[in-house]
């Protein structure tokens, strides 16, 4: 017969980890290479947010040379590993 | 001994297998933009790089572009492809390939293609497949 193993969720701390500053921080440095990757300033930025639940980051486009060049060429999207 | 040697699949052909064994002849999928250039829908697959998951599984982001003449039929391809992908990782295999998992990095968006009038609709996949 085999052990049965209880585990028990504590959301409270999950809601707080994922609001810290340690996360915030590593989102932002993902963000970072993500904009690196796809060409950096002034063409690409990044914002980097407290949400209702979680830190958030996000890279976007910031000039028009930078839009048509996603979508022409989706370099933005394929820079995404860099934030691995 | 020399170790074995482990080719990565074809991401972009395993996608487009899955997607033209679905979808209507009318709405073919490939690895470019056919020539001549369709006037009614058709997808385009691209490989945007992905990194490996294990010692024979690797993880390509995929990025599958849904053409046709108008915003509405372009995002309505898409959604078909959509539901075609995530269909074949809960079967298992993506066009022939083993397949183990499909992550969803962004679903399909409006993403006008400045080179043409066409609407074009995107969605990008992260999907793990088994080399042979």
């Amino acid at each position: 017969m085999g052990t049965t193993i209880r585990i028990e969720v504590n959301q409270a701390a999950i809601r707080e980890i994922l609001k810290s500053d340690e996360v915030r921080a590593d989102l932002e440095a993902r963000a970072k290479r993500i904009a690196a990757a796809a060409g950096g300033e002034p063409d690409y930025e990044v914002d980097v947010r407290w949400g209702s639940t979680r830190a958030r980051a996000s890279v976007r486009t910031a000039t028009f040379d930078a839009i048509r060049d996603e979508a022409r060429n989706r370099t933005l999207s394929g820079a995404l590993d860099a934030g691995r | 001994m020399t170790a074995e040697l482990i080719v990565p699949p074809d991401s972009v052909m395993a996608v487009v297998r899955e997607l033209n064994a679905a979808l209507p002849t009318a709405e073919r999928a490939a690895g470019r933009v056919p020539s001549p250039r369709p006037k009614g829908k058709f997808v385009r697959v691209r490989a945007a790089g992905g990194a490996p998951a294990s010692l024979v599984h690797v993880t390509p982001t995929v990025l599958v572009e849904s053409y046709a003449a108008t915003d509405g039929d372009a995002d309505d391809l898409a959604r078909r492809c959509h539901a075609i992908i995530l269909r074949a990782a809960r079967n298992g295999w993506m066009g022939g390939v083993p397949c183990a998992d499909v992550g969803v990095f962004a679903m399909p968006a409006d993403l006008p293609d400045p080179d043409t009038d066409q609407a074009r609709s995107t969605a990008t996949y992260a999907v793990t497949l088994r080399a042979a």
